[in-house]
C-alpha cells in the first residue's frame, strides 16, 4: 500500500505556490507595498517629517538634537530599504531582516533624539512597525512588538548604565525613574496596540470569512439556477421540436388529404354532375332525386374536405402578433360579406371598437366567420347584426349579436366542435335549410384560444345569437409599457 | 387553325379525365382531347415521341399537379426546355390551393393553376376562359369553325 497523505501533500506543487504566494503577500504587507514605488513614498514620508520635526526643533526651539546624526541614520535606513527591497519583498525571513534593521535604525535615531523620543516612540512602534507585522500571525505579532520593547528597552539600559551618552536637555535628562516609566509605557502601549490590531485583524478576518461562505452561497445558487434554466431550455427545445415535428407531421397529413381523399370526390362529383346535365331529362324523377342526391352528397363531403384545410391552413400559419385594429378588420369582413349582406338587406350596427395584440390575418378570419354566420342566420329583410366591444375584466370583449333564428340550449357547445352543426332541419331561415360543414366556428374556437382568449354564445331559438369572443388585455398592457 | 384543335389532358384519374374530355368536346366542335396518364407519356406526347409519333400539338394542356411518376413543376420544367413547347399554354390543375404548389408551379413555367373544379358549369368556363385568352387571343370559339 502507498501511504499518499503527509509526503503527498507537501510535494503537491500547487500547495507550494500557494504557500510562497502567501509568504510573498505577507512580506509586501511588513515592507508596505508590492513594489518599491508603492512603498518608498511611505518612507518618504515618515522619515521626511522625523528628520524635519528634528530640525526644527534644534532651530527653532534651540533644543540640543543631533539633528545631522538623525538624518545620517535617516539614510542608511533608506538605503537598507533600497537594497534589501529586491529579496525582502519575496520573502517573510528577508523582510524581517529588513525589519531588525529598520527598528535598529530607529532606536538609534530615539538614541540622538533624548528624552525627546517619548513623545514619539510609542507612535513609530505602534504605526510603523506594529501594524504591518499584523499579517504574521498572533504571536508573531506579539513577538515583533514585544522585540521592539526590548529594543528599546536596552537602548535605556546602556544609557542609563553609563554605555552610552545621554542626548536631550540638559533639564530634561532622562533618570533612571522616568526612564523605566517610559519603558513601562512603550511596552504597553504597543502590546496594546499589537492586541487592538490583532483583535481587528480577528473581527476582519471572521467577516472576510462571512462574506467569502455568502459569496460561495451565491455563485452555488447561481450555478444551480443556471443548471436548472439550462435544464429547462433543453426540455423546452425538446418540447418545440416536438411540436414542430407533429406540426410537419400533420401538415403531410393535410396535405394527402387535399390530394387523395379529394380526388375521387372530385370525379365523383363530376361525372354525377355531368350525367344530370346530360341524362337528367331522360330520368325517372326518383333517378333524378337519387342523382342530386349523390352530387349534395359528394359536394358535401368535398365541402368538408375544403373547410377542413382551410381550418389546417388558418390554424397552423405562422404569423408574427401585432397591433390589430378590430375596427380595420370588421371593415374589412363587410366588405367581403358585401354581396350577402345587400342580397339580404341585413342592417349591420357597427360601434367604435379597440385594437388589440394578435395575429392579424387569424383574428380576421375570426371576425369574418362571426359575420357571416350572422347574416347567414337573420332573415331577408329584417336582419339586423351588431358589432360592439367592450372591457371586462381586464380582456377585451368583442361581441357580434344577430336577430337571426337563434341556436336551441343544447346546441351552444357542438356549435363549436368540428363539424358540429345544428341538423338543418332545426337551423331554417325563411323556409330553406342553411347550408354549411360547421367549421367555421371550430375555425373561430382555435385562433381565439391561440390568442389566450375564449369564445361563448348566448342565443334563443327565434330571438337570436350572440357571440362574445374575450381576448385578453394583458398582452396590449405589456407592449403598451413597452412603447412607453 | 381551322379544323380541329387539339387538347392534351394528363391526368391519372381516369373519370375526370373522360368527364372532363365531355365537357370540353362541348365547348367547341374543333376541340379534339387526348388523354395520357402520367408525365412520361405526357412529354412523350409533346415531343412526338413513340408511342406518339404521330401526336398533333396541342393548343394548349390541362396538367393535373401530381401524377403518378412526376409532379407538375418537374413535367413543365422539362417542357420548357424545349424552345418549341416554351410558349405552349398550360393550366395547371390541383386538388387544393396549397400556396407551396401554386408557387413551384408558376416559377416552373405554368401559364395559370387553379382548384380542379368539381362541377361541369365552373369547369367549361375555366377551360373556355383559358383557351380565350391564352389560346385564341381573344377571339371566340365561333370564329374558329
Amino acid at each position: 500500500m502507498t501511504v499518499r497523505d503527509g509526503a503527498g501533500t507537501a510535494c503537491d506543487p500547487q500547495v507550494d505556490v500557494r504557500e510562497r504566494r502567501a509568504s510573498r503577500e505577507t512580506a509586501q504587507t511588513l515592507l508596505h507595498g508590492e513594489t518599491f514605488r508603492e512603498a518608498a513614498p511611505i518612507w518618504v514620508a515618515a522619515y521626511g517629517v522625523e528628520v524635519a520635526g528634528c530640525w526644527f526643533v534644534q532651530w527653532f526651539a534651540d533644543y540640543p538634537l543631533h539633528t545631522e546624526w538623525i538624518l545620517q541614520i535617516t539614510l542608511a535606513e533608506v538605503l537598507g530599504l533600497i537594497l534589501c527591497y529586491p529579496r525582502a519583498v519575496r520573502s517573510v525571513p528577508w523582510a524581517c531582516i529588513y525589519l531588525a534593521w529598520e527598528a535598529t535604525c530607529q532606536n538609534a535615531i530615539f538614541y540622538f533624539m533624548g528624552d525627546l523620543r517619548i513623545a514619539l516612540v510609542a507612535l513609530v512602534y505602534a504605526l510603523i512597525l506594529v501594524v504591518p507585522g499584523m499579517r504574521l500571525g498572533r504571536v508573531g505579532h506579539y513577538l515583533l512588538a514585544n522585540a521592539l520593547v526590548l529594543f528599546y528597552s536596552g537602548l535605556t539600559f546602556a544609557e542609563n548604565s553609563g554605555i552610552l551618552l545621554k542626548h536631550g536637555s540638559p533639564k530634561l535628562i532622562l533618570d533612571p525613574d522616568l526612564a523605566l516609566k517610559t519603558t513601562t509605557i512603550v511596552f504597553l502601549c504597543v502590546n496594546v496596540a499589537a492586541f487592538v490590531i490583532s483583535e481587528v485583524k480577528r473581527l476582519f478576518a471572521m467577516r472576510s470569512a462571512e462574506l467569502v461562505a455568502a459569496k460561495q452561497s451565491l455563485e452555488t445558487r447561481g450555478a444551480e439556477l443556471e443548471q436548472r434554466v439550462g435544464e429547462r431550455t433543453a426540455q423546452l427545445e425538446a418540447s418545440f421540436h416536438a411540436l414542430q415535428d407533429k406540426q410537419d407531421e400533420l401538415k403531410a397529413f393535410a396535405y394527402i388529404v387535399s390530394h387523395d381523399l379529394k380526388n375521387p370526390v372530385n370525379a365523383v362529383l363530376l361525372t354525377a354532375d355531368l350525367l344530370l346535365q346530360r341524362e337528367g331529362a331522360a330520368l325517372s324523377p326518383r333517378g333524378r332525386d337519387d342523382l342530386e342526391s349523390i352530387v349534395r352528397l359528394a359536394g358535401g363531403t368535398e365541402d368538408m374536405i375544403r373547410d377542413l384545410l382551410t381550418l389546417f391552413k388558418v390554424v397552423s400559419a405562422r404569423e408574427n402578433p401585432s397591433w390589430v385594429d378590430l375596427d380595420g378588420l370588421v371593415a374589412t369582413a363587410l366588405d367581403t360579406l358585401r354581396p350577402e349582406i345587400e342580397a339580404k338587406g341585413v342592417r349591420v350596427e357597427t360601434t367604435s371598437l379597440p385594437r388589440v395584440w394578435g395575429q392579424s390575418e387569424k383574428l380576421g378570419h375570426v371576425v369574418v366567420n362571426l359575420l357571416s354566420n350572422a347574416v347567414k342566420y337573420v332573415s331577408a329583410g329584417c336582419g339586423i347584426v351588431q358589432v360592439s366591444s367592450a372591457a371586462e375584466n381586464g380582456q377585451v370583449l368583442l361581441s357580434v349579436s344577430d336577430n337571426g333564428i337563434g341556436i336551441p340550449k343544447i346546441y351552444h357547445d357542438r356549435v363549436f366542435k368540428l363539424f358540429g352543426r345544428v341538423p338543418p332541419n332545426e337551423q331554417q331561415v325563411d323556409g330553406e335549410a342553411v347550408v354549411g360543414t360547421g367549421v367555421g366556428l371550430a375555425i373561430v374556437k382555435r385562433i381565439v384560444e391561440t390568442h389566450g382568449g375564449n369564445v361563448s354564445v348566448e342565443s334563443e331559438s327565434g330571438v337570436g345569437s350572440r357571440f362574445c369572443v374575450r381576448l385578453p388585455a394583458s398582452a396590449s398592457d405589456r407592449d403598451d409599457r413597452n412603447e412607453g | 387553325m381551322r379544323g380541329t384543335m387539339s387538347v392534351l389532358i394528363v391526368d391519372d384519374n381516369a373519370a375526370f379525365a373522360r368527364s372532363a374530355r365531355a365537357i370540353i368536346e362541348e365547348i367547341h366542335p374543333a376541340f379534339r382531347v387526348h388523354t395520357v396518364e402520367t408525365a412520361r407519356d405526357a412529354l412523350a406526347f409533346l415531343n412526338c415521341h413513340p408511342p406518339f409519333t404521330a401526336a398533333p400539338r396541342p393548343a394548349f394542356v390541362l396538367l393535373d399537379y401530381h401524377l403518378p411518376d412526376e409532379d407538375a413543376p418537374a413535367v413543365l420544367e422539362r417542357l420548357r426546355a424545349n424552345p418549341d413547347l416554351a410558349n405552349l399554354p398550360v393550366l395547371v390543375l390541383s386538388q387544393a390551393d396549397w400556396e407551396v404548389d401554386e408557387a413551384a408551379a408558376t416559377l416552373a413555367g405554368a401559364t395559370q393553376f387553379q382548384v380542379k373544379p368539381s362541377r361541369v358549369g365552373p369547369l367549361r368556363e375555366l377551360v373556355g376562359t383559358f383557351w380565350r385568352e391564352h389560346v385564341d387571343g381573344g377571339n371566340g370559339p365561333a370564329d374558329q369553325g
